[in-house]
């Protein structure tokens, strides 16, 4: 027996077409404690982890926990078909997923499980002495922002603000977060940090704020950014992780 | 053969590098190429100058030959002219599918040969497009008898899509012999409730050349029944290049990255390509460089160079170094297919004055292929690259790391397993 219910399809919509993004094939791991997965990207530049937490769903009912191999490309396609409205419902059926949507009638999608080779992701085991946490419509907004100028986007917290910065032949960017802006839910700094990291990825990701309002980030100098993007309230949450560029 | 070993002839480099100002393209023309009249004139003035070398008379109004089958629809007028190659007879498949013949040849010998394939278009296309489709259906050339209204105007029409396009005049009369059909375009073409993405994919796995499906789909010949009309040549070519670019890229990206860096090479008619793959996910940049003195660039002090690319998750926007991107990478793709790998990919064109007009993108897709086909250069390290790229190509790489946006990320970009 394998049955979940979501009373709203945009969580999974959002968070599926972030991931795919980066990721081609996913292997998810379903059980009474809800949907679990984590990759690296092929170029391992990027790490990306999400988790549903049982109280994501309205139902869940699962008898023993399994793995369900997906194209992620191929269950994007089938998310963007919902309406963010629309009541999901999840079970499987002979190597089948199957998903159904029920919002202007009923829409039932049958999706091949695939088979993926199980590979060894390690766990990044990673401290940062920077960390803030924001509206994600902010971070939304400042990464856009930079986009316009460059192709890289540099993180920098200091104990003043959050600023996101992009520079290029084009000229510059900052986008600002001051203490005390309402954007800006809580800074903590123990040592100031900046990196830079290639946009392009973290455009793809910040699609995911459609399905989160909070997301933390965490930094140290030219190390990894850790953005963290809560899932309604905490039931859920996308873990991402990007190497830094470094100039030579 | 190590990168590490390459000794950059430095004295020939400065003076190049102080000849040259390279610039990202501001050039209308470089942007343009023809096709968009960005200049506001009612034709390109370059393309009308350099076609003038090629005018001669023919008076023939009527023709006799093997269509390979070919056909040409103008962008601008919509008129679809059947090409014959007069006189000519048996085999003529060489006059329409570039595909391993034409890159070795000389300028002068296309552009000839292309001369000789006469188009008829019929003034009320209504009437004569079963016939038309029905040539076309065809797996050889077919014997085509056509008269003509007039003698074919003596221009040749160039082009940075389309290979160059012979003369034509309105068709009064066409007759020709029924040949055995082509299955797999049979099939399709009779196949009315299957989309044109699926039609496409279906003759190419067959092993119809993108030449032939490119021509079939500009007829209006496969993809659901209402969904079907007539689509001018160039941009059947980027439609069916484009449409195979993107089912090839879904398949690899399951598959295992490459290891080592490679470097493919292949220089034709004045162009030099670089094929660079980089271990890594599924990621596509192609950059051209336009010398001062080539087509585009035909006044200019300056280098223009342009790029464009994708990332994993594709594009959605039209490129606008045009056809020839989504020419190389369908060649790219088809390499990494066929090796079952996946990689970031960059490719480097030099256009040098010696490329004396614009031959169509067949022309990119080919070197390309041409390029892939070879052995390539292996590096180890990052770091090989840049001597490397120094002493293969004209434009320093610190100008492609400007103007571009891969080769600066690989150089730059560190992985997350390197902080474990």
């Amino acid at each position: 027996m394998l049955r979940l219910v979501m009373p709203e399809a945009k969580t999974l919509r959002y968070s599926i077409e972030a991931i795919s993004n980066l990721i081609d094939e996913g292997s998810f791991k379903i059980s009474e404690n809800g949907i679990y997965m984590r990759a690296m990207d092929p170029s391992r530049i990027a790490y990306i982890e999400l988790q549903l937490s049982r109280d994501s769903f309205e139902t869940i009912e699962v008898d023993e926990e399994v793995s369900v191999g997906l194209n992620l490309g191929e269950l994007k396609k089938r998310f963007s078909a919902a309406k963010p409205s629309d009541y999901v419902e999840i079970s499987m059926d002979k190597g089948f997923f199957v998903i159904r949507f029920k919002g202007k009638g009923t829409t039932t999608f049958k999706l091949p499980i695939i088979e993926i080779e199980e590979e060894d992701v390690p766990v990044p085991n990673l401290t940062f002495r920077a960390n803030a946490k924001l509206r994600s419509s902010a971070l939304k907004e400042g990464v856009k922002k930079v986009g316009i100028v460059s192709d890289t986007i540099k993180f920098i917290l200091t104990r003043e603000g959050v600023s996101m910065v992009g520079e290029s032949d084009l000229g510059e960017v900052e986008f600002l977060l001051e203490r005390g802006d309402e954007d800006l839910i809580s800074l903590e700094v123990e040592e100031e940090a900046k990196a830079s990291y290639t946009l392009s990825y973290i455009e793809d990701v910040v699609k995911a704020t459609a399905a989160s309002e909070v997301v933390s980030i965490s930094l140290n100098t030219d190390h990894p950014l850790r953005m963290e993007f809560f899932i309604s309230g905490d039931a859920g949450r996308m873990i991402f992780l990007l190497a830094p560029r470094i100039e030579q | 053969m190590s990168g590490s070993v390459i000794r950059v002839p430095s004295k020939k480099l400065a003076v190049i590098s102080s000849l040259m100002e390279v610039i990202p393209g501001k050039s209308i023309c470089v942007k343009c190429k023809g096709t968009k009249l960005l200049c506001g004139k009612r034709e390109c003035p370059i393309l009308v100058k350099i076609s003038s070398y090629f005018k001669h008379a023919s008076s023939k109004r009527n023709i006799e030959g093997a269509s390979p089958p070919s056909v040409f629809i103008g962008s601008r007028s919509m008129r679809v002219s059947i090409q014959v190659p007069n006189e000519k007879f048996g085999d003529t498949s060489v006059y329409s599918n570039p595909e391993g013949r034409w890159i070795h040849m000389d300028l002068k010998e296309i552009v000839d040969m292309r001369y000789e394939l006469i188009g008829g278009y019929p003034e009320k296309i209504e009437k004569t497009i079963d016939e038309i489709r029905e040539i076309n259906l065809s797996k050889k050339s077919v014997d085509v008898e056509m008269t003509l209204k007039r003698a074919p105007r003596s221009k040749i029409e160039l082009s940075d899509e389309i290979q160059p396009i012979g003369p034509s005049a309105p068709l009064l009369e066409i007759d020709y012999s029924q040949r055995g059909s082509n299955r797999s375009v049979e099939k399709v073409y009779y196949e009315e409730d299957m989309p044109a993405r699926e039609a496409i994919r279906f003759l190419y796995e067959r092993g119809e050349s993108v030449y032939d499906i490119q021509r079939v789909f500009s007829l209006g010949m496969l993809g659901l029944k209402s969904k079907r009309r007539i689509v001018p040549t160039r941009l059947s070519i980027t439609a069916v290049d484009d449409s195979l670019g993107k089912e090839l890229s879904k398949e690899i990206k399951s598959f295992k990255t490459i290891e080592e860096i490679r470097i493919h090479e292949f220089n034709a008619l004045g162009n030099r390509f670089l094929i660079i793959m980089f271990p890594g996910a599924w990621k596509y940049e192609s950059m051209e460089a336009w010398y001062p003195g080539t087509t585009w660039n035909p006044f200019g002090k300056r280098t223009y160079v342009l790029s464009d690319w994708e990332p994993f998750s594709g594009r959605s926007t039209y490129a606008q170094i045009g056809g020839c991107y989504y020419a190389a990478r369908l060649a790219v793709l088809e390499k990494l297919v066929s090796e079952k790998r996946q990689a970031s990919v960059l490719i480097l064109r030099e256009a040098y004055p010696e490329y004396l007009m614009p031959l169509g993108v067949w022309l990119v897709r080919e070197s390309v292929r041409e390029a892939l086909s070879r052995e390539a250069v292996k590096l180890e390290e990052v770091k090989d690259l840049l001597n490397f790229l120094r002493y293969k190509l004209r434009i320093p790489p610190e100008e492609w790391m400007k103007n571009g946006i891969l080769l600066r990320e690989i150089l730059q970009q560190k992985r997350i397993t390197d902080f474990f």
